[in-house]
């Protein structure tokens, strides 16, 4: 059978499904690109066992079937130097003629009949299977403020996580690495969930951050047969979860804070750049300390030393201690409020960051225990 | 090599089957025995078992998908690892260790050649060990047992294979087209028990003539027909050649050959060959013993030493004779 598509559109296709090709695999299958082809569109799929990308385009024919397409497509189509290409196929001997102008290239596809995506396609009932939609733009904007917070170390799996909750018209984001935490809360009126808990991979999450695209469109968010997907349009992207126990989280976040500032983020994000500057070691180590609605940042250490101080508001005791530069820094950068709210929580305690006026997140941080 | 093909191990097939009818199978099993013993094809049997969800036992189906892309080495959820440069190290593991934690299906990691692993490989699957994720279960291949860490072989169920009787590696053999019945009736006979050394000789293209060799200088030897003139050229000739190790070994299995002859009584299933490869009135079965070790020995010095392999193979020539011939 024969496809005639316009080059650029098909590139694109490609270019998205390779993202979620193996960069090494023991299962030879997988590094393929399976092409399912149906009346009236084309279906590229890829996976690396861990996510799965579709992305689906329109397409005039009347035939339909499958192959397993050979990764070295996606170049080739990127690189055809007609602005249309042809593709035919033999599906006798799965032979691809790929032609345009005086282009012509012939590649070698095999039988779909081995590739690992019918886990996926054939999402049959499950009875806590959840979605919802959103926005692509917000939805995005959500994972950024979580996802950086998980661990990317071996030591516990758990970690290399972020912890979705569904629950009522609630939907929680936690990540963490020990260290820190963040805790991200979305709410809307129409959403009705059962309460389920699913750990997804933070770097499939990552991945999915660098497939979606910018601008704003309805997607559909769900959780189904220990798969997280998520279908913009003519993407399809899932991942599959991790089968790990999270913690519970909620004993770690003190109630009442011992000391509170009001501050500027810029200036801060200013001021502790500039600290981070001579901190050193594997902690970044800075000291902050708060008196007198004065908010003071030294680091001393053996190339040098520094002092700043910026203006807050504070309410409560107060307080010195020292924290990792990098750690602040992160949630200083990924948030674009003008002001923020750190609390304090007594020496040992953890520092948290807050949102004014709005409860649905938090940063925690554990303080450094300086050795003298 | 699928189950029919796959014969002898009753005891450990009766084991295996009745642990995973029962799911008893343990999430660490840890295959041991000598190179050659069939450990790789044992290991794989029980995988593709573990994963097959129609099973018999230790017997997949061999017709399910999940035994198909098995077969054809597809199987997304089947992890081997074998080592690389003669070491399993961690970024191999590292490769396919987060797979190893995503939920939903049957996992089965193979890793071949365990006790090759670098300390630091260890340290990280005996992380995984401590806590399996659910569905997992890890199959663990070694020669040497002994060279694991204590640490993994305590969270192992701990299975060796047997040697073959010279019968069934026989069967084997014939069964898998690799050899017609005269020359699998020679390779079971020298095989020790070892399938897989019996399948490497099989493969050999020049094994007909390598044995015509062996067979001459093991003769010539026993029957001490060899002036010390001719043993030093013998011993010459032989240094430099690059299939020394491989001919000492026919050598002392011939030997062996011998060996069992004169030590196996008429009518004993574990030998069933009516004549030795080479008889002589004056060799005793204490002098073949001796000279097999002092064989092995010379072996074990070609390999691991630095040493010169004339004086050595002159030095062992000399002694084989005087022991055997006199």
């Amino acid at each position: 059978m024969q496809i005639s598509t316009v080059t650029g559109q098909l590139a694109t296709c490609l270019e998205t499904v390779e993202k979620a090709l193996p960069v090494r695999t023991t299962v030879p299958v997988i590094s393929n690109i399976l092409l399912q082809i149906d009346s009236n569109k084309l279906i590229f799929s890829a996976t690396n066992h861990e996510i799965f990308i579709t992305v689906s385009m329109d397409h005039e024919g009347s035939d339909s079937g499958s192959i397993l397409l050979p990764p070295k497509i996606v170049d080739i189509v990127r690189y055809f130097p007609t602005p249309s290409v042809s593709i035919d196929i033999n599906w006798e001997n799965y032979r691809l003629d790929i032609s345009g102008g005086s282009a012509r290239f012939h590649l070698y596809g095999s039988s779909s009949d081995d590739f690992p995506l019918n886990s996926v396609v054939s999402a049959s009932s499950d009875e806590t299977a959840e979605s919802f939609s959103f926005d692509l733009s917000s939805f995005k904007k959500i994972l950024k403020e979580v996802v950086f917070a998980a661990s990317t170390e071996e030591t516990r799996p758990a970690f290399n996580g972020v912890l979705f909750t569904f629950k009522d018209q609630t939907l929680t984001l936690t990540a963490s690495d020990t260290y820190r935490l963040v805790v991200s809360k979305i709410q809307d009126e129409s959403w009705s969930f059962k309460e389920v808990r699913c750990l997804v991979p933070a770097k499939a999450l990552r991945e999915f951050l660098r497939i979606a695209g910018e601008g704003h469109k309805g997607i559909t968010v769900g959780y189904q047969n220990s798969l997280l997907s998520v279908d913009f349009g003519n993407i399809y992207f899932a991942s599959r979860l991790l089968e790990e126990k999270y913690p519970d989280v909620s004993g770690v976040i003190p109630g009442d804070y011992k000391t509170r500032v009001v501050i500027e983020r810029k200036l801060l994000e200013d001021t502790i750049s500039r600290a981070a500057l001579l901190a050193e070691g594997k902690n970044q180590a800075v000291n902050i300390a708060v008196k007198d609605n004065s908010f003071e940042v030294r680091v001393s250490s053996q190339e040098g030393s520094m002092e700043e101080y910026l203006p807050v508001e504070q309410d409560g005791e107060s307080i010195e201690l020292f924290v990792n530069s990098r750690f602040v820094l992160d949630i200083l950068k990924i948030r674009d409020e003008e002001k923020i709210i750190i609390d304090f929580h007594g020496e040992g305690g953890p520092l948290i960051f807050r949102l004014m006026d709005d409860s649905s997140y938090l940063y925690l941080v554990l303080p450094i225990k300086k050795v003298n | 090599m699928s189950y029919d093909q796959l014969t002898g191990q009753n005891e450990l097939r009766r084991m295996l089957s009745a642990a995973l009818e029962n799911g008893k199978l343990s999430h660490a099993i840890l295959l041991s025995g000598p190179s050659g013993s069939g450990k790789t094809s044992w290991g794989k049997l029980l995988s593709q078992a573990i994963l097959c969800p129609d099973h018999k036992g230790i017997k997949p189906c061999m017709i399910c998908r999940s035994c198909r892309i098995f077969l054809s080495g597809n199987h997304p959820e089947f992890y081997y690892l074998e080592p690389e440069k003669r070491k399993l190290k961690t970024k191999q593991f590292r490769l396919i260790r987060e797979h190893l934690y995503l939920g939903g299906n049957t996992k089965v990691c193979l890793i071949d050649q365990a006790e090759t692993m670098t300390a630091e490989t260890s340290s990280s699957l005996l992380k995984i060990l401590e806590e399996p994720p659910k569905g997992l279960t890890f199959i663990l291949l070694a020669d040497q047992p002994g060279a694991l860490y204590d640490t993994i072989l305590s969270r192992c169920q701990r299975y060796a294979l047997q040697p073959m009787s010279s019968s069934e590696i026989y069967e084997l053999l014939v069964k898998n087209n690799k050899a017609d019945e005269d020359k699998a009736d020679l390779l079971a006979r020298l095989s020790s028990g070892l399938p897989g050394y019996a399948f490497d000789m099989a493969d050999d293209a020049d094994f007909d003539e390598r044995f015509r060799e062996a067979k001459t200088l093991a003769y010539n030897i026993a029957t001490g027909r060899d002036s010390a003139v001719q043993l030093l050229s013998w011993a010459a000739s032989l240094a430099e050649r690059d299939d020394l190790i491989y001919l000492l070994e026919l050598v002392a299995l011939i030997y062996r050959d011998g060996l069992m002859q004169s030590l196996c009584r008429r009518g004993d299933n574990i030998y069933r060959f009516e004549k030795p490869l080479v008889w002589t009135e004056t060799v005793s079965s204490a002098g073949l013993e001796e000279a097999i070790l002092l064989i092995n020995t010379t072996i074990y010095e070609v390999v691991a030493t630095n040493v010169n392999r004339r004086l050595l193979l002159e030095k062992m020539l000399i002694m084989l004779q005087r022991r055997l011939a006199l």
